[in-house]
């Protein structure tokens, strides 16, 4: 069967050039970079190259403010937690509803853990964040301010810099989990301030269990893993060489050919949405539609159920996800899709189609021959339609 | 939360992709409506029956694919029955027959069964 894959925000395949590149390193270049001998130097040589490649991405001043972890949500945890010290029993972080868990839960641990206080700041209507909303929320112990750049369920793309500015302004730290951001749209710490910001390879085509965490010189970080002081103390353990290579393709290969990659994303994922408008009835488009990662679509559809809707087009080879799963008795309805407010009909039926490299005018032929009639089959079941 | 038994086995996805019994009976002698207020599922039963017999059951559902599949199996299980063996149909059968379902979604054969439940404890004929 043929099988199409639009859930490129869950993960992504990894690229034939990324693979190559990283290969050895699983084979005969095996050395740990900490070994003072040749294959421990080759291997060192390897994660700077590498480093370099990911500072350029976001335009770091020095490839020093890149360390490796091994993924996003331990980025989220070291920035959240690593400028924590002792004596902040009872700062106050500010941080939005449409955060990742990596995030949200990471802050509601500290609360319990510590005496940490924090303010989730609501998303409007179309899942954008206000400037004014978070300055407002600033107190006088506010020590971090942690926005997700792209959201991972329905792609809107804050302002940071709007916020980033007033927060360097005050002095109060700011993070940014680029997760979802990474490559697809221009980041530059310097210009937009950032702090401290998280991304990670598998998202774009690199392998799992690689990520990084970018902290500008100077910012106090403190290690959450101790050991053996690998990532300038910041992160104990052997490096992932190979991934940290292949994260490095990656960002070189987007620093390269990314302006041209996504535009073509976003042409394709243009016409799926107008497509998908067109031909299907009771349908809406969630999120801004401008300020968006350009693979990301999340679509309502009424008076249907997401989960079925994906089993129904996963029984045809296309992967998509849903913002609403049922679990346990209780609908878990994503917390994204909740804090907008959205009409609960919508949040139910949401579906979420989201592009990448390798995507094909072919793949939304194919998504476009089946959707239809898949949507027609749920909803013809439902009691809100006739015999 | 993905506690590790999270996938739906064939035999519930068949049920997905091709629900039995789709639709309302007009002059049903029973009718069963429930929902599930927390996850919003909702879900109809008709059953038609001649004497003690089910002659026809139908469904409509907007629902996960655990209360389709469950709904679905369900009618299965209905046609040809007595009543008086339609009234022993537990949730335990209807996932037994469904080959299990994932631990998450189990209320949602506790939903079918209320709405049997529900449907033969109000016939239109009382």
């Amino acid at each position: 069967m043929k099988r199409i894959y639009l859930d490129h925000n869950s993960t992504t395949p990894v690229r034939p050039e990324v693979l190559k590149i990283a290969e050895p390193f699983t084979k005969n270049l095996y050395g740990n970079p900490s070994s003072v001998h040749s294959f421990g130097r080759e291997a060192r040589e390897a994660i700077d190259i590498a480093r370099v490649h990911i500072a350029s991405s976001i335009n770091a001043s020095d490839s020093t403010e890149i360390f490796f972890t091994s993924g996003g949500t331990e980025s989220d945890n070291l920035a959240i937690r690593g400028i924590l010290n002792n004596e902040d029993i009872d700062a106050h972080i500010i941080t939005t509803q449409i955060e990742h868990n990596a995030v949200l839960d990471t802050c509601d641990a500290l609360t319990k853990e510590k005496s940490i206080r924090v303010t989730y700041v609501k998303p409007d209507k179309n899942g954008l964040i206000s400037s004014k909303a978070i300055k407002d929320a600033i107190k006088d112990n506010t020590k971090l301010i942690s926005v997700i750049l792209g959201n991972n369920e329905i792609g809107t793309v804050q302002s940071i810099s709007a916020i980033s500015s007033f927060c360097k302004e005050i002095g109060i730290l700011f993070h940014t989990d680029a997760v979802q951001a990474l490559g697809k749209i221009k980041i530059d710490v310097q210009k937009d301030n950032i702090d401290l910001l998280s991304g990670s390879g598998h998202k774009i085509n690199a392998p799992k269990g690689i990520g990084f965490l970018y902290a500008r010189k100077n910012t106090p970080l403190n290690a959450i893993l101790t050991g053996g002081g690998q990532e300038q103390n910041i992160r104990s353990g052997t490096e992932n060489v190979p991934g940290i290579v292949a994260l490095g393709e990656a960002c070189r290969i987007l620093n390269t050919e990314g302006k041209e990659l996504w535009d073509n994303v976003l042409k394709l994922r243009n016409r799926l949405e107008s497509e998908v408008c067109q031909k299907i009835p009771d349908v809406q488009i969630i999120g801004d539609k401008e300020h968006r990662l350009p693979g990301t679509s999340n679509i309502g559809f009424s008076n249907a159920e997401g989960e079925t809707l994906l089993i129904r087009l996963d029984l045809e080879g296309i992967a998509v996800s849903t913002g609403s799963a049922c679990s346990s008795g209780s609908t878990e309805p994503s917390h994204v899709l909740l804090s907008m407010d959205l009409p609960q009909n919508l949040v139910r039926g949401s579906l979420r189609f989201s592009l990448g490299w390798g995507s094909t005018d072919e793949d939304i032929d194919y998504l476009m021959n089946k959707l239809p009639d898949a949507v027609e089959k749920v909803r013809k079941i439902s009691p809100n339609n006739g015999p | 939360m993905n506690n590790g038994n999270y996938h739906y086995n064939s035999t519930v996805l068949s049920h997905i992709a091709s629900p039995q019994n789709v639709g309302v009976i007009e002059d049903a002698d029973f009718i069963g409506k429930g929902t599930n207020p927390s996850c919003g599922d909702e879900v109809e039963l008709y059953i038609k029956t001649e004497g003690e017999v089910i002659v026809d059951a139908k469904i409509k559902i907007l629902g996960c694919g655990a209360i389709t599949a469950s709904m679905s199996l369900l009618t299965n299980l209905l046609m040809g029955e007595s009543i008086y063996n339609a009234r022993k149909i537990s949730s335990e059968n209807i996932e037994g027959s469904l080959g299990g379902l994932p631990k998450h979604k189990r209320h949602c054969s506790k939903l079918a069964y209320r709405v049997l439940q529900n449907a033969l404890n109000k016939s239109k004929k009382d």
